[in-house]
C-alpha cells in the first residue's frame, strides 16, 4: 500500500486543537500531521500523535520538510532587522554593535550573537523602510486558485462531471508548486502604489510566465450593449483571471509589461506599455529572484533579477481605463515543466531607486539611508550606541542607525555556499517568519528550540516558536522525483 | 523620461543648413535669415522677398538655424532650471545665493539658486582614446585580413590586431560590422596577447556566429573557458546583414554590458575574482574563404557606468540641496558653496552626519539638486535648442549681427552668439520638465 495513503489515513483519526493547526512532517514518499517531538543526538526524528501511544520514530535522512503549526509561528516576531551572511542565512535581531571586526546581534531566535564581520554581506537595520506587508507564502492561507475555464464551458464540464482534475498549483512547505494548467494563482497583497514586490523562482525549461502586480482581481463587467450584428469582445485570460492590473510577461529571453482590464465602458482591453529594451536573459532552466519594483505616483515600473537592474518601463495610462487595484498573481502562458515560487515579499518603496548594486565598489563599504536617496560609502570601523562610524573619501560620517536601511560590506569573493543537505541527511533549513533563515548540521531538537552546528556561526541554538519550517535535504530537491508527486 | 521637446532633438539631427530654414504648421519651408522674433511674428529675411517676411508664430512649425563653421561642444556642466530649461555651461564659483557659470556663446551668468533645479558636472564629451581603423600600419594584419577604405576586411581565416596605450579600467568598445554570408568572428579585448586562439590566455571576447552573439571569458586560471552569456540576436535577425556593436566593460567590477543597435541585449559578470588586465585588441575571422567580414568606425573610449546612471537619477523628495558625487555616493544637506584651495575648487557641502563642512573636490562632483522644478515656472510659448542638448524658452527675441537678444523669464537680458542655436519651436502640449 502506498505509504502516502496509509499516512493520510493514520492522519484522518488525527484531533488537533482547532485554534493551533497541526505540525506536518512531509516524508520521501508521504506526509503525516501531528507534533514534532524533536530529533535525538542519533538522528532519530520523534512524531507525536494522538492516535499513537508513544512517539512514532524516522531517521532524519528520510524527511523532507515540517511545516511547524501549518507554517504559522506561535509568536510572530516584529522585527525585520537583520543580518545577511555570505552562506546565505538571514539572522533576525537589533544589531547591538561592530568592534574589532566583529558584529554583535540581539536576536529573537538565538539570543545574543557574535558574528565575524567578514562572514556578513549586508546588515540591514531597517529594511523596506520598516514597512513590510506580506512576507510567505507560508500558508496558502489568502491566497485564490482561480479556475480559467471560460464561463461557457463550466456547464459543459459540471454535466461532464469536470473538477476531478488536479489542482494547477499546489502549496508546500513555504512553496507554491505548478504542475500543469491554466489556472491562476493570485493574493490580495495590499500593494501600495509605490510597492516592492519581489519572489524567487525555479523552473525546469523555457520560462514562459505572466506576473500581475497592482491586480483589483475584478470580475468581467457586464459586456456593453451592442447592436446585433456588433462583436462582443471577450477578455483575454489574463483579464480575466487579475481584472485591472499590470502584467509582466517573463520569457527566457525577454520580459514585456502590459496595462489590461476594462474601460469605463465595460470593454476589455490590453496595452503594451513603452520600455527602452525588452531583452533579458535568464537560464533556460535555473531559477533567480526577481524584483518588481513600482511608482504608480511617478508611472514607472522597474525589473530586477538577482539584483541587476533589466528593465524599466514607463507608464502611460488611457482616461478610460479603470483604475487598478493592491493584489499579485501568477499565471503560466504555456503548460510546461514545473514552476516552483517562494520567498514571496511586498513591502513599501520609497520611491527611489536602490543603489546598491550600481553603486558597487569591490573596496568600499556601502551605506543606504533611509530615505531612499542618501548613500555613502568608505569603511564602516564601528556601531556604538546606535550610531555607524563611516571613513568616507572626504570626510568620517557619524550615522544614527535609525536612519541607516542597510550597510553593504565590501564584496566577498563568491564562496561560502548553503551545504545544507548534507549525504547523512543531518544538514537542515530552518526558516522563521516573517524573515529568518538559519542552517546547518542538526545537533539535536526538542519542541522548542534545535540546536544546529552553522559552518559560519559554529553551534547555535535557536527557539522554534518563530519558525515556519524546517527543511531536511533541501539540496536538489526541486529536481528529485519526490516533487514529481505534487 | 519623456522628452518634452521631440521636434527640437530631431531638428538637432538634419544636415548641416546653409541658411535658417522656418517650417509652416501647413508644410510650407522657407529660407533665409532670421532677424527676430515677438509675440506677433518671426521676421525672415529671403533673398527672394524685398522685404522681410513676417510669420505668425502660431503658425511656425519649426525652425532650424543655419549651421556655422563654428561648433561648440566643451561644456563641462549643464545647468537644468526650474522651468526644464536646460543651458550648456562650466561652473566658476557657486556662493549661498548664486550659481556663477560661463558659456562660449554669452556673457558670465548670475544664477539664482532658486531658478535652478539641477546641474550635471563633468559632462564633457568622453574622451576617445582610438578611433579607426584610420592608417593600416596601426594594425597588426595577418592571413585574410586587408584594410581598404578605413576598414577591415577578412576573407577567410585569419587575424588583425593592436594595442590600445592608456586603456582606461572602464572603456566602451563600439565598432560596425557586416557581413555576407555566415559571420563568424572573435573580438578579443582586455587581452594579455595579441594572438588569437586557445590557450591559458586573460580576456574577453565576443563571438558572432550563426549561433548569436556571447561574450566569453579566457583565463590563465583553472577553467579556460567561460560563457559569461548570450544575447538571443541571430545573423537572421538583421536584415542588411550589418549591426552596430558596444561592447561597455567596467574592469573595476568585472561587469559587461553587450549593446547592439542601440539597445542593451545582455548584462554579463565576470566570476572571476579579477578582471583581465591587458591593452590588447584582436579581430579573427573563423570563416571560410568565401564569407567576408568588414569591420569599421571603431571607437574605443572612457565610459563610466555612473555617469550613465547620474543622468537619469532623480531628485526624489529630499529636504535641502542633494549631491552625488562620480562614485555614486549621494549626500542631503546645504551646498555652502565653492572654494578655491591651491589651484583646485571644493565644493563646501553642510551633512547632518559630519559637524564640519565636507570638503568634496569638484573633479569629484557628479550632480547637485537645488530647488524642486516649479511647474507653475514660466514657460514661454517658444523653444530655442543650443549646441550640447541646450534648451532656452523665449517670447520674443532680435537678432543684431551675428547676437540674438532676448529677455529670459528667469535669467534676464541675454545675448547670444548666434552660431550656438541649432533650432526653434513652439513648445508642445504642456512639457513635463525634470531635470
Amino acid at each position: 500500500m502506498n505509504l502516502l495513503l496509509a499516512l493520510l489515513a493514520l492522519a484522518s483519526g488525527l484531533s488537533v486543537a482547532a485554534a493551533t493547526p497541526p505540525d506536518v512532517l512531509r516524508l520521501a514518499d508521504g506526509e503525516l500531521a501531528g507534533k514534532f517531538a524533536g530529533v535525538s543526538a542519533d538522528g532519530i526524528l520523534r512524531w507525536q500523535r494522538d492516535d499513537s501511544p508513544s512517539p512514532l520514530e524516522f531517521n532524519i535522512n528520510k524527511a523532507r520538510h515540517i511545516a511547524l503549526r501549518g507554517g504559522i509561528p506561535a509568536r510572530s516576531e516584529a522585527r525585520t532587522s537583520h543580518v545577511e551572511l555570505i552562506d546565505g542565512d538571514r539572522v533576525v535581531g537589533t544589531i547591538t554593535g561592530l568592534r574589532d571586526g566583529e558584529i554583535t546581534l540581539d536576536s529573537p531566535h538565538t539570543g545574543p550573537i557574535v558574528i565575524p564581520q567578514d562572514r556578513i554581506r549586508r546588515i540591514s537595520p531597517n529594511p523596506f523602510g520598516g514597512s513590510l506587508i506580506y512576507a510567505g507564502p507560508f500558508t496558502a492561507e489568502g491566497w485564490e486558485i482561480l479556475d480559467s475555464t471560460p464561463p461557457e464551458q463550466v456547464e459543459n464540464q459540471d454535466d461532464e462531471g469536470a473538477g476531478d482534475d488536479e489542482p494547477t498549483w499546489q502549496h508546500s512547505a513555504g512553496h507554491w508548486y505548478y504542475t500543469g494548467g491554466r489556472d491562476a494563482l493570485r493574493y490580495p497583497a495590499r500593494m501600495p502604489d509605490r510597492s516592492i514586490f519581489r519572489f524567487h523562482m525555479d523552473w525546469r525549461s523555457r520560462p514562459s510566465i505572466s506576473i500581475a502586480i497592482h491586480a483589483d482581481f475584478s470580475a468581467p463587467p457586464p459586456p456593453p450593449e451592442k447592436a446585433d450584428d456588433e462583436e462582443i469582445r471577450q477578455p483575454d485570460l489574463p483579464v480575466r483571471m487579475f481584472g485591472n492590473a499590470l502584467i509582466i510577461s517573463i520569457r527566457s529571453n525577454y520580459a514585456t509589461l502590459q496595462h489590461s482590464g476594462y474601460t469605463q465602458e465595460g470593454e476589455p482591453f490590453t496595452r503594451h506599455l513603452r520600455s527602452s529594451t525588452s531583452g533579458l536573459r535568464i537560464d533556460e532552466s535555473g531559477d533567480a529572484d526577481f524584483e518588481v519594483r513600482s511608482n504608480l505616483d511617478e508611472g514607472i515600473v522597474s525589473l530586477f533579477v538577482d539584483g541587476s537592474f533589466w528593465l524599466q518601463w514607463n507608464l502611460e495610462f488611457a482616461d478610460d481605463a479603470r483604475p487598478l487595484g493592491s493584489g499579485i498573481g501568477y499565471l503560466i502562458n504555456e503548460e510546461s515543466e514545473h514552476y516552483r515560487i517562494t520567498d514571496i515579499l511586498v513591502a513599501e518603496w520609497n520611491g527611489m531607486p536602490d543603489a546598491a548594486r550600481s553603486f558597487e565598489s569591490p573596496d568600499r563599504d556601502i551605506v543606504l539611508m533611509t530615505n531612499g536617496t542618501d548613500r555613502f560609502s568608505g569603511k564602516v570601523t564601528a556601531i556604538a550606541d546606535n550610531v555607524v562610524q563611516l571613513a568616507g573619501p572626504y570626510a568620517d560620517l557619524e550615522i544614527p542607525l535609525a536612519q541607516v536601511a542597510s550597510i553593504h560590506f565590501t564584496q566577498p569573493a563568491d564562496e561560502d555556499q548553503d551545504d545544507a543537505g548534507s549525504e547523512d541527511g543531518s544538514g537542515v533549513r530552518v526558516h522563521f517568519l516573517p524573515i529568518g533563515r538559519l542552517h546547518g548540521k542538526l545537533i539535536e531538537a526538542d519542541p522548542t528550540r534545535i540546536i544546529l552546528h552553522s559552518p559560519t556561526l559554529g553551534r547555535i541554538e535557536a527557539r522554534l516558536e518563530s519558525a515556519s519550517l524546517i527543511e531536511f535535504s533541501r539540496q536538489g530537491m526541486f529536481l528529485q522525483e519526490w516533487d514529481e508527486d505534487l | 523620461m519623456l522628452n518634452p521637446f521631440p521636434a527640437i532633438l530631431l531638428l538637432g539631427t538634419l544636415t548641416p543648413l546653409a541658411a535658417d530654414q522656418v517650417r509652416t504648421s501647413d508644410g510650407g519651408v522657407i529660407s533665409g535669415r532670421i532677424t527676430g522674433l515677438d509675440a506677433t511674428a518671426l521676421s525672415l529675411e529671403s533673398e527672394h522677398a524685398p522685404q522681410p517676411i513676417r510669420i505668425k508664430p502660431e503658425q511656425i512649425r519649426s525652425v532650424s538655424f543655419a549651421e556655422d563653421a563654428v561648433q561648440r561642444g566643451d561644456h563641462d556642466a549643464r545647468i537644468v532650471l526650474i522651468n526644464g530649461d536646460r543651458l550648456p555651461c562650466d561652473i566658476q564659483e557657486i556662493d549661498s545665493g548664486h550659481v556663477v557659470a560661463t558659456t562660449g556663446f554669452s556673457d558670465a551668468l548670475r544664477i539664482p539658486r532658486e531658478s535652478i533645479a539641477s546641474v550635471q558636472l563633468g559632462i564633457r564629451p568622453r574622451e576617445i582614446v582610438y578611433q579607426g581603423p584610420t592608417r593600416e600600419e596601426d594594425w597588426k594584419i595577418a592571413d585574410a585580413w586587408r584594410f581598404e577604405n578605413e576598414t577591415l576586411i577578412s576573407v577567410g581565416k585569419g587575424s588583425a590586431s593592436r594595442t590600445i596605450e592608456d586603456l582606461p579600467r572602464s572603456f566602451s568598445l563600439q565598432f560596425r560590422i557586416h557581413w555576407n554570408q555566415a559571420p563568424n568572428l572573435e573580438f578579443y579585448f582586455c587581452s594579455s596577447e595579441n594572438r588569437a586562439g586557445g590557450g591559458k590566455l586573460d580576456r574577453y571576447y565576443l563571438q558572432f556566429n550563426s549561433a548569436g552573439f556571447g561574450i566569453q571569458r579566457q583565463s590563465s586560471g583553472d577553467t579556460t573557458y567561460q560563457s559569461l552569456g548570450n544575447a538571443s540576436l541571430t545573423p537572421d535577425d538583421f536584415s542588411d546583414s550589418e549591426a552596430l556593436v558596444e561592447i561597455r566593460v567596467d574592469r573595476r567590477i568585472r561587469r559587461i554590458e553587450l549593446m547592439i543597435d542601440g539597445e542593451i541585449v545582455g548584462r554579463f559578470h565576470d566570476p572571476l575574482p579579477e578582471a583581465p588586465e591587458g591593452d590588447g585588441f584582436i579581430l579573427s575571422s573563423n570563416s571560410q574563404a568565401s564569407d567576408v567580414h568588414e569591420i569599421r568606425d571603431i571607437v574605443v573610449r572612457a565610459w563610466s557606468a555612473n555617469r550613465d546612471r547620474h543622468d537619469s537619477e532623480d531628485r526624489g523628495d529630499a529636504p535641502g540641496d542633494s549631491l552625488i558625487d562620480h562614485s555614486g555616493q549621494r549626500f542631503t544637506g546645504k551646498l555652502l558653496g565653492t572654494t578655491k584651495e591651491k589651484s583646485a575648487t571644493l565644493y563646501l557641502f553642510e551633512s547632518p552626519h559630519q559637524p564640519d563642512p565636507i570638503r568634496i573636490p569638484a573633479n569629484q562632483v557628479s550632480t547637485l539638486f537645488f530647488a524642486k522644478p516649479d511647474p507653475k515656472a514660466a514657460r514661454p510659448p517658444m523653444i530655442i535648442g543650443l549646441h550640447e542638448h541646450g534648451l532656452l524658452s523665449v517670447a520674443a527675441c532680435t537678432f543684431t549681427g551675428e547676437r540674438m537678444n532676448l529677455s529670459h523669464p528667469l535669467l534676464g537680458d541675454l545675448s547670444l552668439d548666434r552660431t550656438a542655436l541649432t533650432s526653434m519651436a513652439r513648445r508642445q502640449d504642456e512639457p513635463t520638465t525634470e531635470p
